[in-house]
């Protein structure tokens, strides 16, 4: 009788010793940890992403997802496809896991701008879409991708150095 | 029965002094956070050409000063010293130069404007070298380098080129946008610093500034 009276307190008080260390879990984030997209060093991007994060998509037919970028006012980035084997070219790179099978990658068509100097350049200026034609099985999957660029002022006065903007993509296929 | 009362009584005691521990310190974190945050100032500007959260309390004084443009105000101070290799492997220091009128001119393969006032350079280190001036190119290039010493080549580059590190961008206050200039006077103190493309005349009046500096 004794025991049993004192087991059930002594259950009670073992369940309220995490309680603590579990109110420092409830506490609010911060702010500055919320990485959605970003870089590997926490560097200032010149390009967001705008599309959505998480796809979902019918299994086993091929789909096409837009990833929507935004390149900063005022800046530009050089294309896909730059005119000078020198320049850094806009790149997208998915790191498909298994059920995942990227076919393709579609880049938007490019500008061809004059700045300062003489020289043609294709650029993406605002909205920079990128199409990926996949094919996945059922299932939920993490995609991580890579968008690297290197973004210049549009008076061609100063350019920034090359940056990576990180993002993860959650795909449910059904 | 009544010491079993007595033990319960005491345990329960025990949790509610743990659970009022637990929400006091809870609130105390939550205020912290608050204040923390309420002190938080955010000093990056948002300019396109990169930035310096040392250098922007000066910048609306003074729209033409280091800091305005994103710079670490290094005028009057040393120029720090650095040693790095050419494209090739040979070691340069700023040091091999003292005495000498110095641009120091960060700049990349990539970067448009900087292709754009290379050839302005090369004209100024041609008329200007034999009155102790040289520029300095510290390529912010990533590896492979050979490519480096190809396009200097084929620009017809006519002054040291060296490959750069982060070490020495940092000791210039973090050279994060390109072209970026500090021109160095003969007593090894920088005279003028530029962020980003202008005028060859802008540059060849700088380059004028630090021919008349007196070496230590």
């Amino acid at each position: 009788m004794l025991r049993r009276s004192l087991l059930i307190p002594l259950l009670l008080y073992c369940c309220a010793l995490p309680l603590p260390a579990l109110q420092s879990q409830w506490q609010p984030r911060d702010p500055g940890m919320d990485f959605g997209s970003g870089s590997a060093h926490g560097e200032k991007q010149w390009v967001q992403m705008e599309s959505p994060q998480d796809w979902t998509l019918p299994s086993g037919r091929p789909q096409v997802l837009a990833l929507n970028f935004q390149v900063d006012d005022g800046l530009h980035v050089n294309s896909h496809t730059p005119r000078s084997p020198y320049l850094i070219p806009t790149t997208l790179t998915l790191d498909a896991p298994a059920g995942v099978h990227v076919t393709g990658l579609q880049y938007p068509q490019a500008k061809d701008a004059h700045f300062v100097s003489k020289d043609t350049q294709s650029v993406y200026m605002g909205a920079l879409p990128i199409l990926v034609h996949l094919q996945a099985r059922p299932g939920v999957y993490s995609v991580q991708g890579k968008l690297r660029y290197q973004a210049c002022d549009n008076q061609m006065r100063v350019c920034n150095p090359p940056r990576t903007l990180l993002f993860t993509l959650r795909v449910t296929a059904r | 029965m009544k010491r079993n009362l007595l033990v319960v009584l005491i345990l329960i005691l025990g949790i509610t002094l743990m659970l009022w521990s637990g929400v006091s310190a809870y609130r105390e974190r939550r205020i912290a956070l608050q204040q923390a945050e309420a002190n938080h100032v955010a000093l990056v500007p948002d300019n396109a050409a990169g930035s310096n959260p040392n250098t922007v309390a000066a910048a609306d004084a003074d729209p033409d000063s280091p800091a305005a443009q994103g710079l670490l105000d290094l005028r009057g101070k040393l120029a720090p010293g650095f040693t790095l290799k050419t494209p090739d492997g040979k070691k340069v220091s700023l040091a091999d130069y003292k005495g000498k009128a110095i641009l120091v001119n960060f700049w990349a393969t990539w970067c448009a404007p900087c292709k754009l006032e290379m050839p302005w350079l090369i004209d100024l280190q041609q008329r200007y070298a034999a009155q102790g001036f040289t520029v300095l190119g510290i390529s912010e290039d990533d590896p492979p380098f050979a490519q480096v010493s190809t396009f200097a080549q084929k620009m017809g580059v006519n002054y040291p080129v060296l490959i750069g590190d982060d070490t020495v961008g940092h000791a210039y206050g973090g050279v994060d946008g390109l072209p970026t200039s500090y021109y160095i006077g003969r007593d090894g103190k920088i005279v003028v610093e530029t962020a980003g493309l202008v005028s060859k005349s802008e540059i060849e009046d700088n380059i004028k500034k630090i021919l008349a500096t007196k070496g230590s």
